[in-house]
């Protein structure tokens, strides 16, 4: 199948290195310490941060840093075919480890020794790039709530099809077979927390769909920091500062 | 000195730790020696107390989320008292200061630290109740159950409680509280309160 | 999240007591009711109830089926109900499965009337393609976003508004098959058929919390009732189904004063909602 058409659009009409239009809200559960919506294109998740707070169970108290906890769960409805699937399958387990990890890695979890906190991402609508979606809420949940981090954590994906690199995979693309690599970077501190891959790739070109991965992380490290400042500037607006 | 500038997000660079010194909602990576802040919100940068030796201002970042107060060594606490036993007293912290607290935090009263003399003859079923409410200062984190609590010092001890009648009971030395239905006499260690 | 105190509980009960409650409202006065529409584009159907803080999404996704042997001229509907834990911590993993339960349970009593079908608020045999081969399967998902109290009288809302909110594609079925055969059919994808949701109903929820009782309450309210009455009215002001919740024992000739209430507070509500629906139907059209 074709995905990159001889004029260099792809199948949604975006060019190669185009991402999809990303819309971000902050503070969407009121009960929640922090929360925001992240929509990639189609792929929409919501992800409530709870903590930090007493640790609920004692056994897993940790004596000079904070618990970390992380559940994802996808929607019926999310997926193209309605499926019901039990919760806490092995996948939705893979990709909580994979969020959690990569959230430990920003937050300044010695601040906070004895306490737990707890990060739940809900997938709304999966279009490919939901682990990406995920994070990119857990980042916003995450400075909402005012728990201190090392720098933002921002995660974007990246394929290669018919001989092309392509930024920001959607569902058809994803499932077409080809490499996708997610990539998950502390933009200000120029790290990488997090890098999968599936398929196989010439390690020339995994530097160079790596590195539009990158680039994909940062443009959007832009966009949440517009956000968190915008979101701020509300605030401080509303306080009649 | 203290000055609000721009706004930041986690990740920012705020400096250099030689030129200043990371306060609240910022830290300092030691493998560059800068100061990258922590949290979203305003820069501020305060001068050093003048005592110190270090002539480094601090910088910090005031977010917009406010948390609840967490009690620290030293902080005066409002508490319900739970559970009386032989040596020590249990209660739940209710205020820190003036705030009142999201979380529930418990702690510990022991029989030494009920009050300043005679500590060794203190019994702890003649100095609180459950349901009192307790003035009291905090002594330490304490172990990972509970913080360590003091009310030895006359401001502090008991500033509320009800008789067994069910009245609130009022204060008539600093040993006896007096239940205004009954006058029945129950004994407290009770708190000067001053306004 | 922190018990109330006793004084808390005091001023909650007293408000209630004396017709204001602590966020201003009276006993009988719903909080403001926001719905967007189209929330989900690959459902069917979707929509978004926000009550306050409680914040509920249903989504409708229809798939061809069979239906049953035993009612061949009536197409299946189910209505699913999942707590995400982002309303609460203690949803986490299979937390919330007693209340998702729970609440998909008595939302199938109101909204979709006896096994026969009867009484229920979308008519089953208006799925129904072809008689006793080919039926439309409705999946109807609620997912509770953020909690707040009354979820199920948002969900109902929800459900009602992501009916409203549905289209079915139209089918065309090839005319020669032989009575044994499995009929073979054209999903169209420029064809949508309507439903027609006057007939669905309202959840109205009344707790009881002292002697009195108050509609749309809030968690903090419901953490205080002694027994809660849910009873759905449909436009006619038929009751279409009733679930009593909360160990407390209700008399019987308050839970008929209950009803009349419900059935009073239910108009202003399907008004309300209606109008609700429209205008996120318009204001998606729009966009």
């Amino acid at each position: 199948m074709e995905y990159v058409s001889p004029e260099g659009l792809r199948l949604d009409g975006r060019r190669p290195m185009e991402m999809r239009q990303l819309r971000a809200e902050i503070g969407t559960v009121a009960k929640a310490n922090g929360s925001a919506v992240f929509e990639m294109g189609n792929t929409k998740v919501i992800a409530a941060v709870y903590g930090p707070r007493e640790v609920q169970n004692r056994s897993q108290q940790i004596n000079d840093q904070a618990l970390v906890r992380c559940e994802y769960s996808m929607a019926n409805f999310s997926t193209g075919d309605r499926m019901r699937k039990p919760k806490g399958d092995r996948r939705s387990t893979e990709i909580s480890l994979v969020i959690r990890q990569t959230m430990e890695a920003c937050i300044l979890t010695h601040l906070m020794p004895r306490s737990q906190i707890d990060i739940f991402v809900q997938v709304l609508q999966a279009d490919g790039g939901t682990r990406s979606a995920c994070i990119n809420a857990a980042t916003l949940a995450l400075a909402d709530a005012g728990i201190p981090m090392r720098d933002i954590v921002t995660s974007c994906s990246a394929g290669y099809l018919n001989s092309t690199p392509l930024l920001d995979l959607n569902y058809i693309e994803d499932s077409a077979g080809g490499p996708d690599v997610t990539v998950g970077i502390l933009p200000k501190l120029d790290k990488v927390t997090l890098l999968q891959m599936d398929a196989k790739l010439p390690v020339d070109i995994f530097e160079t769909v790596m590195g539009l991965a990158i680039e994909g992380c940062k443009a959007i490290a832009n966009y949440i920091r517009e956000v968190l400042l915008e979101n701020t500037k509300q605030l401080e607006y509303r306080r009649g500062l | 000195m203290e000055e609000a500038d721009e706004m930041v997000t986690p990740g920012e660079v705020l400096g250099k730790a030689t030129d200043l010194k990371a306060g609240k909602g910022a830290y300092a990576a030691s493998h560059n020696n800068t100061i990258y802040a922590s949290l979203t919100g305003f820069r501020r940068i305060q001068a050093p107390p003048p005592a110190s030796n270090d002539k480094r201002p601090t910088v910090e970042v005031t977010g917009h989320k406010a948390h609840g107060p967490v009690p620290e060594p030293g902080s005066v606490v409002i508490a319900r008292v739970t559970k009386v036993m032989a040596r020590t007293a249990s209660a739940d912290i209710m205020c820190v200061g003036p705030k009142s607290v999201r979380e529930k935090f418990t702690g510990i009263i022991r029989q030494q630290d009920v009050r300043a003399t005679e500590i060794d003859k203190v019994d702890m079923h003649l100095s609180f109740r459950p349901g009192d409410i307790v003035r009291a200062v905090v002594l330490s984190l304490g172990d990972a159950r509970a913080y360590y609590l003091s009310t030895a010092k006359n401001e502090l001890g008991v500033v509320s409680a009800e008789s067994s009648a069910g009245a609130t009971m009022v204060p008539i030395s600093w040993t006896e509280m007096q239940c205004p239905l009954t006058g029945q006499i129950e004994l407290r260690k009770v708190a000067k309160v001053v306004n | 999240m922190v018990g109330l105190s006793v004084g808390e509980k005091h001023f909650i009960q007293g408000g209630i007591a004396q017709d204001l409650r602590s966020d201003g409202r009276k006993r009988l006065t719903y909080r403001p009711i926001y719905v967007e529409t189209g929330v989900i584009p690959q459902a069917h159907g979707s929509a978004r109830v926000r009550l306050g803080a409680t914040d509920v999404i249903a989504s409708v996704k229809a798939e061809l089926g069979k239906p049953s042997a035993l009612q061949p001229d009536k197409g299946k509907i189910a209505i699913y109900v999942d707590c995400s834990p982002t309303a609460a911590p203690m949803f986490e993993g299979r937390g919330g499965e007693e209340l998702s339960t729970e609440l998909s349970v008595a939302l199938q009593r109101c909204l979709l009337g006896g096994k026969s079908g009867a009484g229920a608020g979308i008519d089953p045999t208006s799925l129904v393609v072809v008689e006793g081969k080919v039926c439309w399967d409705l999946y109807i998902d609620g997912l509770v976003i953020s909690s707040d109290g009354n979820l199920l009288d948002a969900l109902a809302a929800a459900i009602k508004a992501a009916l409203s909110n549905t289209g079915i594609p139209k089918v065309d079925v090839a005319v020669e098959t032989r009575s044994d055969e499995q009929p073979e059919v054209n999903i169209s994808d420029e064809e949508f058929l309507q439903f027609d949701t006057s007939g669905i109903p309202v959840i109205v929820t009344l707790t009881k919390v002292g002697r009195h009782y108050i509609v749309d309450a809030t968690s903090e309210e419901e953490s205080q009732m002694s027994s809660a009455v849910s009873i759905s009215v449909n436009r006619k002001g038929h009751i279409c189904g009733l679930t009593k919740r909360g160990g407390v024992g209700l008399d019987p000739s308050i839970i008929l004063d209950m009803i009349s209430v419900a059935k009073h507070v239910s108009e202003q509500l399907i008004n309300k909602l209606d109008s609700e629906i429209a205008a996120a139907e318009a204001s998606e059209e729009e966009s």
